[in-house]
């Protein structure tokens, strides 16, 4: 017997990455593991607190996302994003990506965002302001192999960029 | 993400699936579509 869902659309929320070279190719990276996200295919939440295998407080095995750990591929609101760009963008070398992404499959529901099992990007937001030319044209035609829309934006500070992006989104 | 504390859990299974098909080039358009004016074309006779 198989159970119904408890809804047949996705959950829409924001995240940051990374766009990043892969090869000849850009991708988008996780922030914080730097997980490679796949084009035409979801990306797949598995528990990295397994990894450390000597670590004393491990946790069994489990599936992503579960309800007394931090796994899951996460996403929060918009306005959270400005706490993850960096305050002035040239003091990066890497070039940040945000965007919405569609959650689905269990998807835990927090007061400020949300962790699934399943993500895939529903439209990306590039901030090209502190891009060299070249780079900023490579990066937007690489990230449309994702096959979302791919959109630059301009300001040169977190603030900027999220109010841009908000502009931009709320259009869209 | 310091997301806060969990308030629900639920299931999601989109009937829409949110991972798009990629388009196919534009001479593989062009190849899946002749068959079918062809199709249409001979039904009506």
């Amino acid at each position: 017997m198989s159970l119904a869902p408890d809804y047949v659309e996705a959950v829409v929320g924001w995240r940051m990455w990374y766009a990043v070279e892969d090869g000849s190719a850009v991708r988008l990276s996780s922030v914080i593991h730097r997980t490679l996200w796949p084009r035409a295919a979801p990306l797949v939440a598995a528990c990295r607190c397994l990894r450390v295998p000597l670590w004393p407080f491990a946790r069994p095995r489990h599936e992503a996302p579960a309800v007394d750990c931090r796994c899951g591929i996460h996403a929060a609101s918009i306005g959270m994003m400005r706490t993850y760009l960096p305050e002035q963008l040239q003091w990066t070398k890497l070039v940040p990506v945000v965007g919405r992404v569609a959650l689905w499959g269990v998807v835990h529901e927090h007061e400020r965002g949300w962790r699934a099992t399943f993500a895939y990007p529903e439209s990306l937001f590039v901030p090209t302001e502190e891009l060299d030319p070249r780079r900023a044209r490579r990066v937007l035609d690489g990230l449309r192999r994702y096959d979302v829309p791919v959109l630059a934006v301009t300001g040169s500070t977190a603030d900027d960029v999220v109010d841009a992006v908000s502009q931009l989104a709320a259009v869209a | 993400m310091e997301l806060g504390q969990i308030k629900r859990i639920y299931t999601v299974e989109p009937i829409v699936h949110p991972v798009p098909e990629p388009a196919p080039p534009a001479d593989e358009a062009d190849k899946v579509e002749r068959p079918s004016r062809v199709a249409e074309a001979g039904s009506k006779q």
